[in-house]
């Protein structure tokens, strides 16, 4: 066959797409949008149902037989159980103003990211299925029959959503997609559709106490080996303790701060903190082994799920006896502790209401959860002139900060970063409104979306945020995001490597322990191992 | 009137379709925020299409420094490499322009016998279409180079540990 010519070609590539309903689309799921299915072993070791080996991009997806009752009753279930969900199916009159809100539709341009289309997903089988309108009426009244091709639309877009609640703030009635998201992901997992990036480390955290399935003792070595890393850039060594019983305080922070760049800078500016308050005012702070994950990917799986993973915070700090909590720069934790936990396994009676014991501040707001963020702690110690700083050491540094969704917008954490970054460097500037604070967006792969094989969106979902983070590259020459999540940390790591370049990614402790003027340190470098500002020809 | 002189003077309208002609490729609401919402955060998408094709054609018209170009052609393409296009798909806002300046001036360029400037025009923009593709691969080739370091970097340092720990012996 003679090859075409090229305007033959380009002739027959159509750049319109068709002009049908929503309804009508066909699915087609696209590589780099998609996480891997879940392991069949991480689903039974949990006891989920429906554990299979299944591939989203074959026809056959082996569904139980009885798919469809079981992803009715259970919709009908939690209608019942969940007064907002069934509001939220309910109330939508479909005003729009939800719809050019999320990073993945800004960023992909497919319309079901629209947050209005994708509760759509979900409301239609509602209407179609349960409603006498929806019965009746059919596709007039919005309804639809739940089948294949409907439940694999729901599959591929509610792993497309990362539960960022940025819609919300701008939905005048309230609806909340993220409560969406997870009921129509726990109705997914009803029938073992999950996957492996959640799975495996629900699974992990289950047994072993953290997501990547590190036991006690490799728990405790990597931590020891970032304490020969700050020997060798402060000339101190710290001495954390582990699973000390009576211990005042139990910190907890998400896993991935323990082995993974620039994660682990972020704990060594844990470690630097803790030894210089132990030293200067007798902190006495312990890591556990055994709770060793801040982050609860049982949040993306099901509540009672997420209910276990979050006990198994509270069972240790019994256990070992402390008077509260303190956690690490984590984000959903930090929504789950905020919203969910003291409903699911509170108020914890054996802790107390968390109290400094360094400047005596009593945190009231967290009277019933008995447990505070890093961050307020350290925002305290500052404003009570409790630690020693040369800011001058980030001179190097311009930053801006990256609100995470789960503590700026789950919780209102707004001010106590700024705060904080702004006594540990000269350099700081926001990003513009409108992309920040309450209004911040996603990163662009939480809620378990950080796979790395659905590289495409990741990147899609982070243009957003890394645009505005060229804006003030180019305007006040930044070079450092600030965050106070480990999963902003490993996303926002690779959508700056890929949309801005220029700019490097941390947590706030790593420059506050760069800035933390430590008795007996002899330090030229920082925690990088990069050489301070003035000491680089030294 | 010479071709470049038609051209400038017809700058709006040829923009305004090659935007519309290019904004077409996604779904109908898609291209409608795409085109119409305002702001640079809001819409960065369109946003960068707009700002970067007017870069694109005022270039293209004046110096047509390479790394200008270079720099206008790598803001829409960086986008287009990402959200699930065929490469022909992701460049094709090239032969779009070719397509916009043909509908507004293809009648003086046959009235005039401009015929001549119209195939050096071509030249310019066969340069980058060829501009265009090279930086789509380097995309590409960046997004898998990402892909690979995310799972080496996920084990290097347990591995490099696990090997301080236990020199082989």
């Amino acid at each position: 066959m003679a090859t075409p010519k090229p305007d033959i070609l380009y002739r027959n590539i159509s750049h319109k797409p068709p002009a049908q309903d929503w309804m009508d689309l066909p699915l087609e799921i696209k590589p780099g949008r998609y996480c891997y299915s879940v392991d069949p072993s991480a689903l039974e070791a949990v006891g989920m149902p429906n554990a299979r080996v299944w591939n989203p991009l074959d026809e056959d997806w082996k569904l139980p037989e009885n798919w469809r009752k079981t992803f009715l009753d259970g919709m009908k279930d939690r209608l019942e159980r969940f007064r907002s969900f069934k509001v939220f199916m309910d109330i939508c009159v479909r005003c729009g103003a939800c719809a050019d809100k999320c990073h993945y539709f800004i960023g992909s341009g497919d319309p079901m990211n629209m947050p209005v289309l994708r509760a759509e997903l979900l409301r239609s089988v509602y209407r179609g299925e349960m409603t006498k309108a929806g019965q009746i009426l059919g596709r007039f009244a919005g309804g639809r029959e739940l089948n294949e091709h409907v439940l694999k639309q729901i599959w591929y877009y509610y792993y497309q959503c990362t539960e960022c609640r940025r819609c919300s703030v701008f939905c005048p009635y309230g609806i909340d997609q993220a409560e969406i998201t997870i009921i129509g992901r726990e109705l997914l997992n009803l029938l073992g559709l999950q996957t492996e990036w959640i799975g495996k480390p629900v699974a992990n955290c289950n047994r072993l106490g953290n997501h990547l399935g590190l036991p006690p003792h490799t728990f405790k070595d990597n931590i020891d080996f970032l304490c020969d890393d700050i020997e060798e850039a402060i000339g101190i060594r710290p001495q954390p303790t582990f699973n000390k019983k009576g211990a005042e305080i139990l910190f907890i922070t998400p896993s991935g701060d323990v082995f993974a760049e620039p994660g682990i800078f972020t704990c060594m500016g844990y470690l630097v903190l803790f030894h210089y308050l132990q030293e200067e005012y007798g902190f006495d702070i312990t890591w556990s082994t055994y709770a060793s994950e801040g982050g609860n990917f049982g949040f993306f799986t099901s509540h009672e799920m997420m209910k276990k993973l979050n006990a198994k915070m509270y069972h240790e700090a019994e256990r070992l006896g402390v008077k509260w909590i303190l956690g690490g720069e984590c984000g959903h934790m930090w929504r789950v502790l905020h919203q969910y936990m003291d409903t699911m396994n509170g108020p914890p009676s054996f802790l107390e209401v968390p109290v400094s014991p360094i400047t005596g501040t009593r945190f009231e707001h967290a009277a019933s959860t008995k447990m505070i963020h890093i961050v307020e702690f350290v925002a305290d110690l500052m404003k009570h002139k409790k630690l020693n700083l040369d800011k001058s050491r980030n001179d190097h540094l311009k930053v801006t900060f990256h609100d995470s969704c789960n503590p700026s917008r789950g919780m209102g954490f707004l001010e106590e970063p700024r705060d904080v970054i702004n006594k540990v460097c000269n350099n700081f500037f926001d990003m513009p409104e409108g992309t920040i604070r309450e209004q911040t967006f996603c990163c662009g792969a939480g809620s378990g979306l950080n796979p790395g094989e659905n590289e495409e969106l990741r990147m899609m979902g982070g243009l957003p945020r890394a645009n505005a983070v060229r804006f003030v590259r180019e305007e006040k020459g930044v070079n450092m995001l600030a965050n106070i999540c480990a999963i902003d940390r490993a996303t926002l790591s690779a959508s700056m490597d890929y949309w801005v370049p220029e700019v490097s990614v941390c947590g706030i402790h790593e420059m506050v322990a760069n800035a933390l003027i430590v008795p007996g340190e002899d330090r030229q470098t920082d925690l990088r191992g990069e050489p301070l500002p003035g000491k680089e020809d030294e | 009137m010479s071709l470049d002189a038609s051209i400038k003077q017809n700058k709006g309208q040829i923009l305004n379709l090659w935007l519309k002609k290019f904004t077409d490729t996604y779904p109908e609401q898609s291209a409608q925020f795409f085109q119409n919402s305002p702001g640079q955060f809001n819409n960065p998408v369109g946003y960068t299409f707009r700002v970067n094709m007017e870069k694109i054609f005022d270039e293209l018209f004046q110096d047509n420094d390479p790394d200008n170009m270079r720099k206008y052609v790598d803001g829409i393409t960086r986008i287009r490499a990402v959200q699930g296009f065929s490469p022909s798909e992701a460049v094709s806002f090239v032969p779009m322009l070719r397509e916009s300046l043909w509908e507004v001036c293809g009648q003086e360029v046959s009235r005039e016998g401009l015929l001549a400037n119209w195939l050096e025009l071509t030249q310019k923009l066969e340069k980058l279409a060829h501009l265009a593709f090279d930086t789509y691969m380097s995309c590409r080739e960046q997004l898998w180079k990402q892909r690979a370091e995310m799972f080496h970097n996920r084990t290097r340092k347990l591995l490099e540990r696990a090997i301080a720990k236990k020199p082989a012996e």
